[in-house]
């Protein structure tokens, strides 16, 4: 299923473009911040690329740029926006919210990156069985939460919940938190859902990449 | 106190208002917006001109061919301008995008910045990614995301903080002004300027105070005062003694 993935370093070293070029690029649109896929490996934090992917638009922009402004680039080969200027208005087309994410719509379209990691994480929630005024919670945590997308590795998201007894009176309570592992709840509370904000993200950025 | 001209129904050219003392306007599309003294724009703003010296605020969007602040300036969602010039405090809380930024004080941006020319003097705070072709920054500077240029000069006073850097020239300097004790000839300590990093890229790169994770390019230098875990160089590298660096790499 999922896509073959090549370095950035080893990007340079096929394609023989430079470090300027590259980034430019991204700038302009022409590689689409979706692309730049951050994985952690041993030498820290390092930019994995969709290999055919980034390979053909490469081949693309080299051969055209003669005859073309990078501008005209722009509109011929990148309608795919980067993700701060993603407005998306079929969310349930993305398959990683899918029809379970329909009744967690809240508007009727013009949705942010963000809104749609948030709509996917409450899809998920919906897929392993939780309430829908649960699932709510997790789409209401992220759907802010612009910081942890940007860097969202080794961020989990955990949905909850716990009863509480009183004086006769029981209540159920749900909660949902967003930390770094390991992230501990007391025991007494029971884990619904647990997901990891990296693998949420990407995946969303790949669906929209398509 | 507020004053209007122009407003009259029928009239080609769009009115214009300047609050002198306090005041308010309704959001709208203005030729001139003035701002001297202390006033908010309570709605979206077009202008060819927004003007605030004082104290100043936008409540919702800005779109403006030349806003000019001296004082402080406060925008709560994000501006688009041709020309942003800020001497003074100022804060954007969605984003900016102009074709020239240029910024003396202290100017936080949350969001993202894009910009053909981005200059900055003073202390610098971008809570996002700051994109343009050429970025020239001085003084103190965090950016917590990508900084990403055709060319990017850095002159380092205080402690800086940017997250990534990546373009094909980058220049990290430090900058070696004496203060006032030594002028005078008596020996008083103060820190040099520094830069921590993750990562930095690009096809040429000179470095001075910087302490990072990694960097990689084509001819890399490492100046004086660097602390660098790894290098990886395509062409040359070139280490300053005063620089340690803990893994150089080649190819």
């Amino acid at each position: 299923m999922s896509e073959e993935l090549i370095s950035k370093k080893e990007v340079l070293r096929l394609t023989g473009i430079s470090y300027g070029q590259l980034y430019r690029w991204k700038r302009m649109g022409l590689i689409p911040e979706a692309w730049f896929i951050r994985r952690s490996t041993f030498t820290g934090q390092e930019t994995f690329f969709p290999k055919e992917k980034i390979l053909k638009r490469i081949e693309e922009i080299l051969r055209l740029k003669e005859e073309h402004s990078l501008e005209e680039l722009v509109r011929l080969l990148s309608p795919e926006a980067a993700p701060e200027r993603v407005t998306h208005d079929d969310p349930t087309a993305i398959p990683a919210i899918g029809r379970e994410g329909k009744s967690l719509l809240w508007k009727e379209g013009a949705y942010t990156f963000a809104e749609l990691v948030a709509l996917a994480a409450g899809a998920e929630a919906l897929r392993n069985k939780t309430k829908l005024h649960q699932a709510r919670l997790l789409v209401e945590l992220l759907r802010r939460a612009e910081d942890e997308l940007r860097a969202p590795t080794g961020i989990y998201l955990v949905l909850a919940e716990k009863a509480l007894e009183r004086e006769g009176i029981s209540v159920r309570i749900s909660f949902a938190v967003s930390g770094r592992d390991p992230l501990r709840l007391d025991p007494e509370s029971r884990v619904l859902v647990r997901l990891d904000l990296e693998r949420l993200v990407e995946r969303v950025k790949r669906e929209l990449g398509r | 106190m507020v004053f209007r001209d122009d407003e009259r129904k029928g009239s080609p050219r769009k009115g214009s208002v300047s609050i002198a003392g306090a005041g308010k306007v309704a959001g709208g599309e203005y030729h001139t917006v003035k701002i001297s003294g202390s006033g908010r724009v309570e709605g979206d703003l077009v202008a060819e001109e927004l003007r605030i010296s004082g104290a100043g605020k936008v409540e919702g969007t800005t779109k403006a061919r030349e806003v000019v602040i001296s004082g402080a300036g406060r925008f709560e969602g994000p501006v688009e301008a041709e020309t942003f010039q800020c001497s003074g405090a100022c804060k954007v809380e969605a984003g900016l995008q102009a074709k020239e930024a240029r910024i003396a004080g202290t100017f936080k941006v949350e969001g993202n910045v894009k910009a053909h020319y981005f200059r900055s003097g003073g202390v610098l705070k971008v809570e996002g990614d700051l994109e343009a072709e050429v970025v020239s920054l001085a003084g103190i500077v965090t950016v917590t995301g990508l900084l990403s240029a055709d060319r990017v000069e850095m002159k380092l006073e205080g402690t800086s903080y940017v997250r990534e850097i990546g373009g094909e020239v980058i220049e990290v300097r430090r900058t070696r002004h004496r203060g006032l004790l030594e002028e005078l000839g008596i020996p008083f300590f103060r820190r040099q300027g520094s830069l921590q990093a993750v990562s930095i890229e690009g096809d040429k790169i000179y470095l001075e105070g910087t302490e990072a994770k990694l960097v990689r390019g084509k001819a890399v230098t490492i100046g004086p005062g660097c602390r660098i875990e790894r290098v990886e160089y395509e062409e040359s590298l070139d280490v300053d003694p005063d620089a340690q660096v803990g893994e150089e790499v080649r190819g």
